[in-house]
This record gives structure tokens, C-alpha cells and sequence, in this order.
């Protein structure tokens, strides 16, 4: 659901950075603010909703680790690295929705010959979602594959 | 415009269809493997640079940097997931000489 996300997202971006080679500037908000509501339905979906449910599991390592046995320090070593990476990810996203942010703020001063800002903060966005293209399978996948 | 949009779309729908192989890759298929998994998920992000970034329209050092770039990012995110998805052996043996 979460890769999903970020996959629209970056398609909205596109069209919001085609709209703004046309000279449709309100087209390309448009198109900007459905790429920044995905992103928070990103962020909502990994902090709000499975971070949440694995705090409240015990997932967090540390004292209170709530797997117990021979896999505990697997375990930990395991949700040390996801917790680490997804907030480092998450807040790489939030970096981007600021800057969207931004560029939708300052959408008046671009045109068809003058948006490099557009197409280079649609450059780092699309960075997020690779990044998450990688660690996506690292996280969820590889561990579960024969 | 809208030529634009429908190589957007491609794209996008591409990458929907990668992702659910990947998917099968683990629950449905699983000889595929580990290996299956990552020559997918580098399918996916070659996709991604192409048709997101734009990596088409430029030239052969670009796509070397780009390649370059991946790589490393692989490799360091590998790296640092290596331990936590190989390690058996708890706490880890230090030999003293």
C-alpha cells in the first residue's frame, strides 16, 4: 500500500511538472498538492498507523523488547535497523513535502522557460520513492524469501 | 500534454506491475528466491528513473552516475540490512589472542 503510494505520488508530480511545461500553472497545483496528500497518507500510513501498532506491541528495542527467547537479540538488531531506516526515509519525506510545499507557494513565479526549481525538487522526490523502492524489499521482503 | 501523461501512466502502471511481482516473488513463488526479489526491486528503480527522473532524455555519463548512484545506495542499504537478516549467532563470539 505504502510503495504504492509513493509510486502516485511521483506520477502526480509528473503531470504537475508537465502542466507547468505547458503553462498551466493551476494545473500544476492541482497536481502538486495530490503528490503532497499522498506523501502525508505515506507518513500517516508509517507513523501514524504501523510504528503505532509496533510501539504497542513492544517492537521498540530496548529494556521492554517484548520478543523473548533465543530470536530476542536477532529481533532487536532486526527492528533497530527498521526503525532507524524508516525514520531516516520518513524524514527525508517530510524534507520533500516541505519543499512541494514551497514550490506550490511560489507557483506564480514559474513558466514554461523558467522552472528548473519544479523539475529539480521533482528530481528529489522521485529520489524518496527509489529510496523506498530499495528499502522496501530489504525490510518486508528478503527476510521472508527462501 | 497528453502524451506526457500517458508515458506517466505506463510508467506508474509498470511499476504496479513490478511491485506485484515482487509480491509473488515472496508469497507465491518463492523459488524465485532472494535474488528474484532484488533483480525485481532494481527493475523497479531503473523504471523509476526512467520514466520519472527523465534518465532517458540525457546522455551516457548521466546514466553511468545514475547507475553509480544506485549502486552505492544498494550496497550501503544492503550492507547495513546484512547483518540483521544473516546473523544465527547471538551474542556474537570474540575470540581473544
Amino acid at each position: 500500500m505504502n510503495t504504492a503510494l509513493l509510486m502516485a505520488s511521483s506520477f502526480a508530480y509528473g503531470v504537475g511538472l508537465a502542466y507547468i511545461q505547458c503553462g498551466s500553472r493551476r494545473g500544476m497545483v492541482f497536481w502538486l498538492l495530490i503528490a503532497c496528500a499522498l506523501g502525508l497518507a505515506f507518513i500517516s500510513l508509517k507513523f501514524g498507523v504501523e510504528w503505532r501498532n509496533d510501539l504497542e506491541k513492544g517492537l521498540f528495542p530496548g529494556a521492554n523488547f517484548s520478543i523473548h527467547g533465543p530470536a530476542r537479540s536477532g529481533a532487536q538488531l532486526f527492528f533497530a535497523f527498521y526503525f532507524f531506516s524508516t525514520a531516516l526515509h520518513g524524514l527525508h519525506l517530510i524534507v520533500g513535502l516541505g519543499l512541494v510545499a514551497w514550490i506550490i507557494s511560489q507557483a506564480r513565479r514559474f513558466a514554461p522557460e523558467r522552472h528548473t526549481p519544479v523539475r529539480v525538487v521533482g528530481l528529489y522526490w522521485t529520489f524518496i520513492d527509489i529510496i523506498w523502492l530499495v528499502l522496501f524489499p530489504l525490510i518486508y521482503l528478503i527476510g521472508r524469501a527462501s | 500534454m497528453t502524451g506526457v501523461v500517458i508515458r506517466l501512466l505506463a510508467t506508474a502502471s509498470l511499476m504496479l506491475a513490478l511491485l506485484a511481482a515482487e509480491l509473488a516473488a515472496v508469497f507465491i513463488f518463492p523459488g524465485w528466491g532472494r535474488v528474484g526479489v532484488a533483480v525485481i526491486a532494481a527493475a523497479m528503480v531503473a523504471v523509476a528513473a526512467f520514466g520519472f527522473m527523465d534518465l532517458r532524455e540525457e546522455g551516457a555519463p548521466v546514466w553511468l552516475l545514475a547507475a553509480a548512484a544506485a549502486l552505492w545506495l544498494a550496497i550501503l542499504l544492503g550492507l547495513g540490512s546484512l547483518d540483521p537478516l544473516t546473523r544465527t549467532l547471538y551474542p556474537t563470539v570474540i575470540e581473544t589472542p
